[in-house]
């Protein structure tokens, strides 16, 4: 599951920087999170990448959707709403993953 | 007699209880003080936040208890100054009664603090805290047991869910309607030292001391530096510095045993051998190659939420203003009055607080990674570069309390123990970018930068880094040749931050901003509104705020500032945020609107001069109350000036540096 969640963040990563660079390079960072939990042999340690991996990740798509709803304000002001692209997609669907993940590791540690 | 009377003026009789509070580092100490008192004071999830006495109060069945809250203490040995003050206080302050907070998930170093202070022979209650934690983990304490071991009253808390609260006081009170402490306690620490001991105590019978002569005897044999001096002044033998050592490892050794032992016979843990969730966390956010592009990343994102996603409220905020200003000069007419209403008033300290969503949005995000135990994790990881910069992760720890404020900030180097790196981290401090400066940021790179702002704002702060760590390297250079002491530090337990802690984090910190806002901005507008409106009744260019810019105009001549960009610089010296507020006024005298005074000021400067001038705001001479806040506590005027004179001269290279170098690379481009 790491290589898939790595897919996925380095591909968000990659569509992100077309809107705000360094937020998808951070991205890319991220993924790396994933590609070393691929290489771990010890079976907590690979979920141990998986479950932190996924919760930077939720923070990432958690601020994109965050910028994305406080841009439906920005009418007031005069200023065009955020209009949503492939990034964005792709991230939240990401973060969709990420959150599954998530519960799936708490649910086998409880 | 423990409880004292108090007589008012009502003649109303009350009983007043004086309890301290003492426990190691983060075992939550001052989460326990505020839910006994209401209080809000500044808890985090990491050691060495309390570095000196908070005191609260709450009255409880007729009683009304002073509660004092010590800095935390691994030992009443004293290496720091923070932990010298808890020491001083429960050896020679009044209190009546001590609670010896512990950590029921990890005790252990609580336990051995505790036989320290039961040593003294104080009056003593265990308060066993984060019981809800230890119970989801699956550990079972006996209290039975530890209160037969310890022969001390033994309460279990919950800051988080209260449990334990009622007793506690009820126990506080209880106790002390006692006369006499419950149990003495009398370690036997094995014949070699018990002999020495006896004969210390026989040696001090007739002498009048302050504390017991058995602890005297004890502190004395190993070298306590306080106990031994007075015990060599009274007449006891010297020691060797190997006997000292001796004596100290054995009775540490003894304590250590006892300790063990009460753990094991009260304490039952789940059994699980498989990583803990902190572990696993840890695995990642402390990995040898991970970790410190994940700590950038994670400060990106506390940007990314302090510019992108607060500033649309901040724009909000500033359409308020921008439309209260024109009602007032629509309403009243223009005169000196709406002037100093609309310009001084609104536009100086409205200016300033437009920024309150983003400054409160940084918070938030700090106080997130701080409450959740990652911030801890920072330092260790930052310790192998602060190393490279003759500083510990101890000294980060306390620089990055400085984004919030400066003063706060050196006040915690108290925590740390080497003297020199206390002195270089006070004198590196003024350059982390306080909140006080993140208006002035925000005010230009919304100007200059509107599509890459969050982005630039991370660049700003990472530069601020940079700058204080190099600092650090010449400071030590021109002053220093030593070696940096190793950073030991108990890592806390990650836990999901609640919104209780989370809010007080925000608001006490936010909340600075907004008294200054109402103080020291509020008072600067308006005087800034009288020297900028006088004496030509409104013209600015002959006002004396225009004399004080024009007569140093001289300075700031290579990076082609006008004059009233330098007297923000120059009325920015007492608080940054009057930067802002001497700009919107300068500007808006002849601007109708807000928006207006920003076109004013984008036809002065340049995207290259706008960065010269962030940079120029980032380093330049510290504000009045963190001037006063090296003054006390390095006590010297020598390195107070020192600081006021590096960090100009800073300040100024940088920023032609940057101005120069910007201009070619636009000029190449």
């Amino acid at each position: 599951m790491n290589i898939l969640m790595f897919i996925l963040t380095l591909i968000s990563g990659i569509l992100y920087m077309k809107i705000d660079l360094l937020f998808g390079i951070f991205l890319g960072v991220v993924s790396l999170v994933f590609l070393a939990g691929q290489f771990e042999i010890s079976k907590e340690k690979y979920h141990a990448h998986m479950f932190v991996g996924s919760i930077i990740v939720l923070f990432f798509a958690g601020m994109s959707l965050l910028e994305y709803l406080t841009g439906f304000l920005r009418p007031i002001l005069g200023e065009e709403r955020i209009t949503l692209s492939a990034g964005h997609y792709t991230l939240f669907l990401t973060g969709l993953v990420a959150l599954f993940m998530i519960f799936k590791k708490r649910m086998r540690s409880e | 007699m423990p409880v004292k009377s108090l007589t008012r003026r009502s003649e109303i009789s009350q009983k007043i209880v004086k309890v301290a509070l003492a426990g190691c580092p983060n075992v939550g100490k001052t989460s326990l003080f505020n839910a006994l008192t209401g209080t809000k004071q500044y808890v985090a999830n990491w050691p060495g936040v309390t570095v000196e006495k908070k005191e609260g109060v709450f009255t409880y069945k007729g009683y009304t208890i002073n509660l004092i809250d010590l800095p935390g203490t691994y030992s009443l040995g004293y290496s720091s100054i923070d932990e010298k003050i808890a020491r001083d206080y429960l050896l020679k302050g009044d209190a009546d009664l001590v609670i010896v907070v512990a950590d029921s998930v990890n005790p252990e170093q609580s336990l051995y603090l505790l036989l320290e202070i039961l040593e003294i022979e104080k009056k003593v209650i265990l308060a066993m805290t984060a019981i809800d934690e230890a119970k989801k983990i699956g550990i079972k304490i006996d209290r039975y047991e530890l209160q037969k071991h310890l022969g001390i009253p033994v309460v279990f808390t919950s800051s988080v869910t209260g449990e334990g609260l009622e007793e506690l006081r009820e126990k506080i009170v209880e106790y002390a309607q006692k006369n006499t402490i419950l149990h003495r306690m009398i370690l036997d620490y094995g014949e070699k030292v018990e002999s020495e001991i006896k004969k210390v105590e026989n040696f001090l019978r007739d002498k009048k001391l302050r504390i017991n002569p058995r602890y005297f005897a004890l502190k004395y044999l190993s070298g306590d530096p306080e106990f031994y001096s007075e015990g060599v002044k009274l007449g006891l033998p010297e020691l060797s510095e190997e006997e000292r050592i001796g004596y100290r490892l054995l009775i540490a050794k003894r304590k250590r045993e006892y300790v063990e032992n009460v753990v094991k016979e009260a304490f039952a843990d789940a059994g699980s051998k498989s990583l803990s969730l902190s572990e696993a966390i840890d695995h990642v956010l402390t990995h040898k190659f991970l970790s410190f592009p994940l700590f950038f990343a994670l400060m990106y994102l506390v940007f990314k939420f302090t510019f992108d996603i607060a500033q649309v409220f901040s724009d909000l905020l500033d359409l308020l203003f921008s439309q209260l200003g024109s009602a007032v000069v629509n309403t009243f007419g223009e005169n000196a009055f709406t002037s100093l209403i609309s310009d001084g008033i609104i536009g100086g300290v409205g200016s300033v607080l437009v920024f309150t969503p983003n400054i409160f949005a940084m918070f938030l995000a700090l106080g997130f990674l701080e409450e959740s135990g990652y911030l801890p994790r920072a330092a260790f990881v930052m310790d192998r570069i602060m190393e490279k910069f003759k500083l510990s992760g101890r000294a980060f720890m306390s620089l990055i309390l400085g984004f919030g404020c400066n003063v706060p900030s050196i006040m915690a180097t108290r925590a740390i123990d080497d003297p020199r790196e206390r002195l270089v981290t006070i004198l590196i401090t003024p350059f982390i970018s306080c909140s006080a400066r993140l208006p002035v940021y925000l005010l230009i790179l919304r100007i200059f930068f509107p599509e890459s702002s969050a982005a630039m704002l991370f660049i700003i702060y990472s530069l601020s880094i940079l700058i204080t760590l190099l600092s650090s390297v010449v400071i030590n250079w021109l002053f220093y040749r030593g070696r940096t002491s190793p950073l030991i530090l108990e890592l806390p337990r990650y836990r999901m931050p609640t919104l209780k802690n989370l809010y007080i984090y925000t608001w006490n910190r936010g909340k600075h901003f907004l008294k200054k806002a109402g103080t020291i901005i509020f008072v600067s507008a308006i005087l800034i509104w009288v020297l900028s409106y006088f004496p030509a009744a409104g013209d600015i260019e002959n006002s004396f705020s225009a004399m004080i810019g024009k007569s140093l105009e001289w300075i700031f001549k290579p990076f082609g500032y006008s004059w009233k960009i330098v007297t923000s610089l120059f009325y920015g010296a007492v608080a940054k945020e009057v930067v802002v507020s001497t700009m919107s006024m300068l500007y808006g005298f002849e601007e109708e609107t807000f928006l207006g005074a920003k076109e004013a000021l984008s036809a002065e400067m340049d995207p290259v001069s706008a960065i010269a001038f962030l940079i120029f705001v980032m380093a330049y001479i510290p504000c009045f109350a963190t001037i006063a806040t090296i003054y006390s506590e390095t006590g010297s005027l020598k390195w107070t000036l020192f600081s006021i004179g590096y960090s100009l001269s800073i300040a100024y290279v940088l920023s032609l540096i940057v101005f120069y170098v910007g201009k070619l690379v636009v000029m190449l481009i």
